[in-house]
Formats: structure tokens, sequence, C-alpha cells
């Protein structure tokens, strides 16, 4: 494609002014849109007490979580970002390295250091950022299977939670002490991990050519495709308990938490699957039965493979909403990144302030699902153009 | 090797471990005995923690007195009130859901098509506050957009004594309130000519859309059935005696009176719903009209139809063959949505259910409520959605 410059003028007249409707359109848009922003940047830098961020930033990132225990979130966020870094760089091996995010990272870190010098942050936020460079180099220079990917990110996604809550000598760190954005992301990662093996199983239960279990399956996801979340996590905690024996220890509000939005997210997960698995041609279902191998053999090796490639981007998808999902569990009385919103919203020291928080809170969560909204339209054109 | 006829017979016969029909009967009863075991585990765990907690399962409660005050709403026109039964409290409840689900279902309709349609507008600047408008309300949770509405818009709206005024209508922190027509005292009641004219403007837009498809006749249906809805509700009206009069709002001592309101968590849920939903009915309309192939367009444009009757006649009936699907979705979404209510305290149906549940102790018979009433909810609006769709299906002959 050859892009020629267009000079203003001419930009305006087709863009804007092409027709007396789209001019008037135009004045009118430009009006509002210009009287909005007007008060919005008055108001933020007159009336808005932005203080109340940076007096949070702790709490609304981890939540109550024990100071002298943040470390172990430090050292899961450097093996992320090395882990993602090593991956981002098998998978990018054979092209030119791209210089932005290089540049994006480098200007984090500096921003990280000026702002909080002597902060274990400031120090701590440039090494992850390093961590994931070093990750991308290493990724580059390894020959590597493609395999490698599902081993390193189970792996490291135990390997996260058990630093995040075990005992290391010094004490666990119980999950009534998890909280903010540290929550947040762990509640929905740990959800949308369980409810996939779940989500797999009940699909293939849908498909099943028996009908007593695809009876099952059929009443199971469409019963909870037709109720709220909010309903599943409040009968989550009221009634997972009852389901144990008396004598069985009592599950904290995380675990039972995690107990509704995996079953929730296990019906959308077990649709999602079902149309993978319809995408594919019923020709490789019969090949695979002509060359002899069993029913059980075509599913796993012929059939879910394929499916299930065709699904990631809308997994992602899925995955998107139940991280925003997640903030329902401020309802329940969990300390996410909007229960702790709402604690500092209710904190007597910040009284009269109520935009900031909604807003910065939007902030992260957009920024959260917005990029991986990318990744799944970068993943999505990928697939497409390796068939 | 030398093998008797009766042997061969033996061996082609399919022994019954390998029979598929067996098998499938064998799967079959093993999975309904492994969930008949499971469900027994649980039964009976369940039923000693409730021996333990001594908690019943009966749902006589539902006829006790709630003792509580629900605080907008009433029993579909009976008002209720805290001496009134935890059944009627529910009631209740279930008709703010309502309210809010198809009010919201309406607005977000209307406003997720304009915005659909300027995501494809040729006029650049519209184009792109459409774009931000969809990222920025599909990305964030709609819980943080309901407390941004709710603590951060309604409530630091001006107080009812200084309310924002215009043509008669208030906006304050106590809510909006305007003008309304309401049925003056002692005159014949005006409900009949609404039934009557919205039964005769679904008439007369049947019978011309039917004729237009037999005869290729060119009315403008929509237009005709709505004039046909005015004048039967102008006339009813005069026929009647002028039974309505105009109920303004007017400030008191104890806040705004009369006319219609309404109250700012239903504004803030409101607000919530439809500007959350929009953003996803416009990504759905979007990819409607995209999903019509080029060639209609310019094969309509060339036999001579204006823009308007190209879109009208040759492009939403065909994107809406792929709009109306998810777009049933959506509205499910809106109406489960709809539960959020509880984080801002407004009374739709889940949030006096688990105000009833835990004030009785009946949690268990609450949510089971719930999941029933969410579940014919939910049905409902897929069995609409399923009507419409077998009705505008592509017809192949």
């Amino acid at each position: 494609m050859v892009k020629t410059k267009t000079d203003p003028v001419r930009w305006l007249k087709e863009n804007l002014f092409s027709t007396p409707g789209n001019a008037v359109l135009s004045i009118v848009v430009v009006l509002v849109v210009g009287l909005f922003f007007k008060s919005l940047l008055e108001w933020s830098f007159t009336k808005a007490r932005w203080a109340v961020i940076p007096a949070n930033f702790r709490l609304l990132m981890v939540g109550p979580y024990p100071l002298e225990e943040l470390w172990r979130i430090w050292a899961s966020l450097i093996a992320i970002s090395l882990a993602a870094g090593f991956s981002w760089g098998t998978s990018t091996r054979e092209q030119p390295l791209p210089r932005a995010p290089f540049v994006l990272l480098g200007a984090i870190s500096l921003l990280a250091l000026v702002w909080q010098f002597g902060n274990p942050s400031g120090t701590l936020v440039p090494v992850a950022c390093a961590g994931l460079v070093a990750g991308v180099f290493i990724g580059r220079a390894i020959r590597t299977e493609n395999r490698i990917h599902y081993f390193l990110w189970t792996a490291l996604f135990f390997v996260c939670v058990i630093l995040i809550g075990f005992d290391f000598g010094r004490g666990e760190v119980p999950s009534s002490l998890w909280g903010g954005l540290l929550l947040t992301v762990l509640l929905s990662v740990v959800s949308i991990v369980a409810s996939f093996p779940l989500g797999v199983l009940l699909a293939i239960g849908r498909r099943s050519k028996l009908p007593v279990v695809s009876g099952f399956c059929i009443v199971f996801i469409e019963v909870v495709r037709g109720v709220p979340l909010i309903a599943v996590l409040f009968m989550a905690q009221l009634f997972v308990p009852f389901f144990f024996p008396p004598d069985f220890p009592q599950l904290d509000k995380v675990a039972r938490a995690i107990i509704g939005m995996t079953l929730f997210s296990a019906a959308y997960m077990a649709e999602n699957v079902r149309g993978g698995l319809q995408s594919v041609p019923s020709g490789q279902d019969e090949a695979a039965r002509a060359i002899g191998l069993s029913a059980t053999q075509t599913l796993f090796l012929i059939v879910l493979p394929q499916g299930l490639r065709a699904v990631i981007p809308t997994i992602v998808g899925q995955f998107i909403a139940l991280f925003k999902d997640t903030s329902l569990v401020e309802i329940i009385g969990l300390t996410d990144l909007v229960g702790i919103g709402e604690a500092v919203r209710n904190n007597p020291d910040w009284l009269g302030v109520t935009r900031e928080i909604p807003i910065t809170l939007g902030v992260i969560y957009f920024i959260f699902t917005y990029s991986m909204s990318l990744a799944a339209k970068n993943l999505e054109q990928r697939l497409k153009t390796s068939n | 090797m030398l093998t008797s006829d009766s042997q061969i017979n033996m061996a082609t016969r399919v022994p019954f471990y390998r029979d598929v029909k067996v098998l499938a009967v064998i799967a079959q009863v093993v999975f309904v005995l492994l969930v008949a075991l499971t469900i027994w585990i649980l039964g009976q765990n369940l039923n000693t923690n409730l021996k333990t907690r001594n908690l019943s399962t009966s749902f006589e409660f539902l006829g006790r007195t709630a003792g509580f005050q629900v605080a907008e709403g009433s029993a579909f026109g009976v008002p209720f009130s805290s001496e009134d039964s935890y059944l009627k409290a529910i009631t209740v409840g279930l008709y703010n859901t309502l309210r809010v689900s198809i009010l919201g279902i309406v607005l977000a309709t209307i406003l997720g098509v304009v915005v659909g349609v300027a995501r494809l507008s040729s006029n650049w600047l519209v184009n792109r506050i459409a774009v931000i408008y969809v990222e920025v309300f599909r990305n964030t949770p709609l819980l943080v957009q309901l407390i941004f509405w709710y603590f951060a818009g309604v409530l630091t709206l001006p107080k009812v004594k200084e309310a924002a005024q215009f043509g008669g209508a208030y906006l304050s922190n106590q809510g909006f309130f305007m003008p309304w027509l309401v049925q003056k005292p002692d005159s014949i009641s005006f409900l009949p000519v609404w039934i009557v004219a919205i039964i005769l403007a679904i008439a007369t837009f049947v019978f011309l859309e039917r004729r237009r498809v037999n005869l290729g006749s060119n009315e403008p249906a929509g237009w005709i059935a709505i004039g046909v809805l005015f004048i039967v509700l102008v006339s009813g009206y005069f026929v009647l005696g002028q039974p309505l009069e105009l109920d303004l709002p007017r400030t008191t001592n104890f806040g705004i009176a009369g006319g219609a309101s309404l109250s700012p968590e239903f504004a803030a849920l409101l607000i919530g719903l439809v500007v959350y939903t929009a953003s996803f009915i416009a990504e759905t309309v979007r990819a409607g009209i995209q999903a019509v192939n080029k060639g209609q367009w310019e094969a309509a444009r060339a036999i001579g139809m204006s823009y308007t009757q190209t879109l009208q006649l040759i492009v939403l009936p065909q994107a809406l063959r792929v709009i109306i699907p998810p777009l049933g979705n959506q509205y499910l979404n809106l109406t489960k949505n709809s539960s959020l209510a509880t984080a801002i305290g407004f009374p739709d149906m889940f949030n006096v259910l688990n105000t009833a549940g835990n004030q009785s102790g009946f949690n268990l018979q609450t949510m089971l409520i719930a999941l029933l009433v969410y579940l014919v909810l939910s049905l409902t609006i897929s069995s609409f959605v399923n009507l419409y769709n077998r009705a505008t299906r592509l017809k192949t002959r």
C-alpha cells in the first residue's frame, strides 16, 4: 500500500466536511466534546484531590498484604516478567527486534527510579523490566519447542500461588490478607485456569451421543448461564460449607469465591470450547477413525488440539470478561481492587473524594483489559495466517 | 487354517463388551451412578449440616411478616408496607427488576444502534468518538461504572433546595423529577385507551407490512402505525372527557413532590446499565451491518435506490439476521446485570431476596427463588429471541 501525504485542508474536507450535514455534525461534536474536556481538565487540575491515589497506592495494589512479606510478590513479578520476556522472545525470533517496547520499559524504569527513589518499588520496577528484557534475549538465543511454553507457564502458575500464600519459615500469608490488584489478578487467573478442564469436559459431554451425559451437561451449562454471577457468588459463600462434612476445615472466603467463579466460568468456557470443536471439519474425525484410531484417541489427538487452537482468542476474550467480573467479589465483602477502592472512598480522611477513585480503578482495569484484547486480536490474526 | 462354519459365526459375532450399543448403555449407567453417588454424598453432608445448624427447608416463611421496608416500587401497583409478607416484598423486588430491565433494554438498544451506526460514519470525528465510547465502557467493569454513576454522579448533584431546573423538570441528589400526565380524580380510567391504541397500531403495522410484502406497495408502515397510535390516544382523551392532567413537580419543605420521579439509585442503575450495554450493542450492530455484502449496497444503489432506502430496505433487514441473536444475549446480560443493584442499594429482586434471607435465616430458600426467577427470565428472553429468529430466518423455497 502506498501511503501518500495528504494536505490537512483536503483531509479536513474529506473527513469532516464532506457534506453540509457532516459539517454541521462535526461542528456540534467539536463543541460538545470540547466543553466536556474543558470541564474535565478544569476539574482534574483544580478541584480533584489526586493525592488520594499515591497515599493509598500500596493498598490498591496489594491490599492489607504484610509489608515484610512483600518480597514474595516482587519475586513472583520478576519470575513472571522473565517468563513473559522469554515467551515473547521465542515467538518473535524470526522478526527483527522492535525498538518501541524497550523504550517504553526504559521510560517506566526511569520513572519508577525518580518517583520512588529509595523505596523498594523504585528499584524493583527496573529489575522487573530488566528481567523482561533479559527474557527476550534468552528466548531469542535458545532453540526451543513450542511445547515448553505450556510447561513453563503451568509451572510458573503453581510457583507464584505457592510463593504468595505458603509458609516459608515465617508463617504463611492467609488469603484474608490478600487484596487490591493482587487479589483481582489471582482470582481471575486461578478461576480461568481451574475452569478450563471443567469447561472442556462439559463441552465434550454436551456433544456426547449418550443422552444422559449430554442432558446433564446441558442442564448445568444453561442453568449457570441463566443466573447472574452475583447470585452464584452469594450461593458459593453461603452453601459451599454445607456440602462438606461438618468436621472438614472451613474454607475461607477467597476459596469459596474461587469455587463460585470457576463453576460460573466453566459454563461459558464449555460453550466457547464447543464452538471450537464444531469448527473442526467432520472429515478430520472420519479420517482419524478410518486409519484406525479409537473414539477416545480421535477426540484427544485429532479433534481437541485443532478445536482448542481455534478457540484461543475467544478464551482470551472470556478471560477479559472474567477479569472485569471479579470486581463483583466486592459485594460479598472481599478486598479486591474495587473493595479497597470503596474502603478508601469511605475513609473519613478522604471525605468528599468520590470521582478520583472510580476513575483510577477504571483506568487500571482498562490498561489490563485493553492490552489483553489487543493481544487477542494479534493472536487471532496469527492463527488465521498460520492455517 | 481350517475352521468350521460355526467357528466363523462365533468369530464374527461381536462380543458384548465391544458392542457399541451395550457400551453406550453401560457408560450411561456408570455416569448416572457416579452423579447419583456425588449428589448423595453432598446431600448427606447438606442434611447433617442443616440439622446441626437447625435450618429448615420449608418455604412457609414466605407468608410471614417481612418487617423491613422496601425503599421503592410496588407489588405491580399494590403499595408495600413493612407489615406485608416476605412474598410481597419479593414481588416488589421482581417489579423493580423488570422495571429497570425493560426500560434499560429499550434505552440501551436506541443508544447502541446510534453508536454502532456512528462507528461506521464517514465523519472522522464521529467515528473516533464512537470508538472511544465503545472501548472505554466495554473494557471497564460495570460495578466500577455503577459506583461512579451513583456516588460520583447522581449523589453529587445539587441538593433539593438548589435543584437544577429546566422546563418544569428537577435534577437533584434526591432524584430526577419531571412533569407527568396523571389521571384526574373521579375520572374514567385512561388505561383501556392505551391498550386499544397499542393493539390498533400493531395491527396496522402488521397489515401494511403484509401488504408491502405481497403487493410490493411502498407505504411507510412504521410512521402510519405511530400516527394511528397518536390519533387513537388524542381522540380517546377527548371522548372520555379529558381524564388526564399534567402533574408538575414542585418543591415542598420535605423535598420535591408530584410528577414522575426517578430515585437516585434507580437513575444510577439505569444509566450504568444502559451505557455499559449500549457499548456491546454498538459492536453487535456494527458487525451486523459490516456483514452485509458490499455488493448489496452497490446493487441497490445501481437500481436507483436512495441511501436511506438502501439502508432501510436492503441492508438493515439482512443485518438484523446477524444482529438479533447476540442482541438477545445482551438483553439477557442486562437483565442479569441489574442484580448489581445490590452494590448501590437499589431494591431489585436479588437485593430484596438477600435482605429477606439474611433477616429470616432462610438463605437457602431465597437463593433458590433467585435461581428460579432468573432462569425463568432468561428462558423468556431467549424464547422471544428464538421466535423472532424463526420469523426472520432466510426462507429457502
